[in-house]
């Protein structure tokens, strides 16, 4: 039995986590499943989510219900906005995490359905990006591999020099 | 009475099958969906996670990651990321001169949405108009002034022709915008000499952009809207 406005949520490993039912409903995947469910007692399988992600995304669920930010996110979606320095503090240590976690997260967040999580974390690739000076530098942080044809290649070097020796 | 053979209690089952086939054993032990995520993260986005994530970056930034591989090139050739830029700055101030550049080099008379609007020649101040009823040559017989009538509408027929070859351009340079933004991005950088300082200035832009209000920005129309 869980307690009284609390819901259980079950990893793809089989980790189990209590959540407050509100925090839970942070993710719009889960808040329609609730609404679905109508046994209270039923534990939610989280079936692409692994344990070490999903306490991860529950951390930042609990935190942000508990302080929520002033800013309101509906402000302002017109308005043209490619910042990325203005990530809360509490979000850039968040997602101060290794590589591949920061990815799961994504995935995580995305296939959950909490908005302002996935877009913190896309900002913090953006600038994880905005650091290189090179597409070279790009590729070797993220371990990508170069695919372009060797004349596909050379029709960019001779094009975007600029772009392609160092700032 | 046979007994069966049984093993050591402390025989190890790994280390045994490490030694006959250590390879086998080495990929049984590694999660291989963990490592093909380490090796290129962004291969198991989805595209609209991808376009999350480059939406926000520069022009600058974007061109640099259309260089990296196919994938990205694919996604930062997305019209979506590059609308509001051409929307928006290249109305300011700071890329007045930029744009008369391309207004003079396209001919473009007209603004596209993303160009300032300067006077648009108008018959009046055009050279070539001979005006209809007021002619110079009061004093020339009939032929002369059938001429001219022809000369004029021969005239008047060109003009058209010219604006009609003007509209073409413009659609498809519209077209071309839309189609391939981040070439036409880097061609405009290409025609200027000092590259990076246009990258900063467009970087600086963005970052300057988001403080400006709208009312400033009904300045800027207003000044072109004459």
């Amino acid at each position: 039995m869980t307690e009284l406005g609390k819901i259980k949520l079950v990893s793809s490993d089989s980790q189990e986590f209590e959540v407050d039912r509100e925090v839970a409903a942070m993710s719009q995947t889960i808040k329609n499943l609730l609404e679905a469910i109508e046994d209270e007692n039923t534990a939610i399988p989280i079936e692409n989510v692994k344990g070490e992600i999903l306490e991860r995304v529950i951390h930042y669920c609990e935190h942000h219900y508990n302080h929520p930010s002033p800013k309101n996110l509906t402000e302002n979606e017109n308005e043209y906005e490619r910042r990325t320095d203005d990530i809360e503090p509490w979000d850039q240590t968040f997602c101060n995490v290794e590589q591949p976690i920061l990815f799961e997260l994504i995935l995580a967040a995305n296939y959950l359905d909490i908005k302002p999580l996935l877009d913190v974390c896309c900002k913090t690739v953006a600038n994880l990006i905005k650091e290189c000076r090179s597409p070279e530098e790009i590729r070797k942080r993220f371990k990508i591999k170069n695919d372009f044809t060797k004349e596909e290649e050379e029709e960019i070097r001779k094009e975007n020099a600029w772009c392609l020796d160092e700032k | 009475m046979l007994k069966k053979p049984q093993l050591h209690a402390d025989f190890d089952h790994q280390k045994f099958e490490k030694f006959l086939n250590p390879d086998k054993t080495r990929y049984n032990n590694l999660d291989l969906s963990r490592e093909t995520k380490v090796e290129d993260p962004f291969q198991d986005l989805p595209d609209e996670i991808l376009l999350n994530i480059f939406s926000h970056l520069s022009p600058y930034h974007l061109a640099m990651c259309s260089f990296v591989n196919l994938q990205f090139n694919d996604i930062s050739q997305d019209w979506l990321l590059w609308k509001d830029f051409f929307e928006s700055n290249l109305n300011l101030l700071d890329f007045e001169d930029l744009a008369s550049h391309y207004q003079n080099k396209y001919k473009i008379t007209k603004p596209l949405g993303f160009f300032p609007e300067k006077e648009t020649q108008n018959h009046l101040t055009n050279p070539n108009y001979i005006p209809n009823g007021n002619n110079n040559n009061t004093n020339t017989n009939n032929n002369n002034t059938n001429n001219n009538t022809n000369n004029i509408n021969n005239k008047i027929s060109q003009v058209s022709k010219e604006k009609e070859k003007e509209k073409e351009k413009e659609k498809q340079l519209k077209k071309r915008l839309t189609e391939e933004p981040l070439k036409f991005f880097i061609e405009q950088v290409h025609k200027y000499q000092n590259v990076k300082l246009i990258y900063e200035r467009s970087d600086a832009l963005i970052k300057r952009r988001t403080k400006i209000n709208n009312f400033s920005r009904k300045m800027d129309i207003s000044k072109y809207h004459i």
